[in-house]
């Protein structure tokens, strides 16, 4: 059964539009010009309970839009929205309270006290146990290794604190639909896999549905089976991470070490070259022909060693969203 | 309730983080009455006995205690609102699982707390230190009277200044509206000059307005003395604006909310 349903989702917003300059300012002032920006335009996708789900798009695609409609802050222009049975823009407390929201760059601490002091108006509002909050706490307090900071106001702590803090509020009431917005923004790689690591057993622990967006692609990979790509507010791939990844590599890439220099005329024989500086060479090949050509060139060129390796991820990614404009 | 609470003691504890903001705001409340203090203290010097109806012991009284009922009435978190609204920052609160009035309340006691004890300390060093004639009311029902529209002017001043802050649901031009509201209150509260100085028409006019609700006509009820019709059109005026706000406001939130758009976040 789904835990959430979109369909036909739109959102349109009307952004006035003013021209540079104080010419432009005074001619808005008088007659102000709106233009119609559809950021969501008639999406749909079901999500199963349990799920972990990648949210990928550039940046204005309407990935946080569609967010924010499925966690009621927005009133959609249009579709239908539905998340664990509920219209989310009624703000049901219900529906609330087995929700949660986190986005990098938003701030649902209070600014100038200690983060403790919303995790206790959060454990208020959200009705939640002595007993719960106390294992919640500390789990997370330790998992983030953030004990010396619980003290410090908030707007004293690093970027990088400040999202664990945020992260622990937004779990406090253990949410079964978790709603991720580049929740690595700003992290060092280690703390990166830490969440990654946290996500991914908070999924499996609480069989929570979470859908997350990000830039990334190590997130994606690492969490994610099922994708979501969207682009000018149309969803142009909903399946398989795997799919999408053999469906669009077509090639492959093959590094080689030389012993002596080759010219790029006889290299480009082989495949495209993407990247040469001597003794490197790095050759994009097709996908079919692999074996074939990297034989012909053991042969025929002084290789010291062979390398094959897939396309990246995000080589991927961006060859789905060239090809769809 | 508990949450409610939480919320007050937060709100007061954030105030404590901008101490400078906060004592020069105090200030300001103090400068404005020891200069409406002094100012009447000049004017009635050089009168024996009174001046419209007020003597020098009932002018200082009317200011004393009217400065005290404006500081709690005009102690209010709703004017961050509309900033909060243009930056998004009330997605915050929406996604919590707590009515919005009811957070509204927690931050308006918090706010509300702080200031009282403040002025009260204030007036108790003035008192002190400049020796004004005031008088204490002891009538119970004049108390009670005082005391209801205090209640009164709150609720109203309350709808007012979220009122001035939902504007931000359509606009990112919030401040005009309220520093229009403020050059008003300035002459029409009666902080300056009681309004049943004003010559006739003009007092009529700004009686029906809600400027004076902020502290002349609870103040003047404290004076005592005041007539029973008076009494009744000032308690009905003053209804009428709450109801009228009140359906106002909540037109506004309903369909603010579907305009909303969380930007910047």
């Amino acid at each position: 059964m789904s835990i959430i349903s979109v369909k036909d989702l739109t959102k349109t917003f009307k952004v006035p539009q003013k021209q540079s300059g104080f010419g432009g300012a005074l001619h808005s002032f008088f007659r102000r010009e709106y233009n119609t920006v559809s950021a969501v335009d008639g999406v749909s996708f079901e999500i199963d309970k349990g799920e972990l789900i990648g949210f990928i798009g550039p940046n204005g695609a309407g990935k946080t839009t569609t967010l924010k409609m499925l966690s009621g802050l927005l009133f959609p222009s249009s579709g239908k929205v539905d998340v664990l049975g509920f219209t989310p823009f009624d703000r049901k407390k219900e529906f609330l309270k087995q929700i949660s929201l986190v986005m990098g760059q938003k701030n649902q601490l209070w600014w100038d006290l200690p983060a403790i002091d919303t995790f206790l108006l959060n454990k208020a509002i959200y009705e939640i146990s002595d007993a719960q909050y106390k294992k919640t706490t500390t789990e997370l307090i330790d998992l983030l290794d953030v004990s010396k900071q619980l003290e410090t106001p908030v707007r004293k702590l690093s970027l990088g604190q400040r999202m664990k803090m945020e992260l622990i509020a937004a779990l406090l009431h253990q949410p079964k639909v978790l709603f991720l917005d580049e929740p690595t923004i700003g992290l060092d790689v280690v703390m990166q896999q830490n969440l990654r690591d946290f996500i991914k057993a908070y999924n499996q622990k609480e069989e929570a549905t979470i859908l997350l967006t990000s830039h990334y692609m190590g997130d994606v990979k690492q969490l994610c089976k099922r994708v979501i790509l969207i682009d000018h507010g149309h969803i142009i791939f909903d399946g398989q991470l795997d799919t999408l990844i053999k469906k669009h590599t077509k090639t492959k890439h093959l590094t080689l070490t030389l012993e002596s220099k080759v010219s790029d005329q006889t290299l480009s024989k082989y495949g495209k070259i993407i990247d040469n500086e001597f003794p490197k060479v790095t050759l994009s090949i097709p996908r079919s022909s692999t074996k074939h050509i990297a034989a012909q060139i053991l042969e025929e060129l002084p290789v010291e060693d062979i390398d094959i390796a897939e396309s990246t991820i995000e080589e991927v990614i961006r060859e789905v969203f060239s090809e769809k404009r | 309730m508990n949450k409610i609470l939480i919320i007050a003691q937060n709100t007061a504890q954030e105030t404590a983080a901008y101490r400078l903001n906060f004592v020069l705001w105090r200030a300001r409340s103090v400068i404005r009455y020891l200069l409406s203090y002094f100012l009447w203290t000049a004017i009635l010097s050089g009168v024996a006995g009174a001046v419209g109806g007020y003597s020098r012991a009932q002018m200082l009284t009317y200011l004393t205690f009217g400065y005290i009922v404006m500081t709690f009435v005009l102690a209010t978190r709703t004017q961050d609102l509309g900033g909060e609204i243009n930056e998004g920052k009330l997605s915050n609160a929406l996604l919590r699982p707590q009515s919005f009035f009811q957070y509204l309340i927690g931050r308006e006691i918090g706010d509300k707390v702080v200031n009282l004890v403040f002025s009260v300390a204030e007036v108790g060093l003035l008192l002190f230190i400049l020796h004004p004639p005031v008088l204490f009311q002891s009538n119970p029902e004049v108390l009670l009277l005082t005391l209801l529209a205090v209640i009164g002017s709150t609720i109203m001043y309350f709808l007012l200044s979220l009122l001035m802050s939902l504007i931000a649901f359509w606009t990112n031009d919030i401040w005009a509206v309220r520093f229009l509201f403020f050059m008003c209150l300035e002459f029409m509260s009666g902080s300056l000059i009681p309004i049943d100085l004003f010559p006739g028409i003009w007092r009529s006019i700004v009686l029906s307005t809600p400027f004076p609700y902020v502290m002349f006509f609870p103040a003047k009820i404290y004076l005592g003395g005041m007539s029973v019709s008076d009494l009744r059109q000032g308690f009905m005026v003053l209804s009428i604006w709450i109801i009228g706000l009140s359906l106002l406001a909540y037109v506004a939130w309903r369909r603010g909310l579907k305009s909303y758009g969380a930007d910047g976040r």
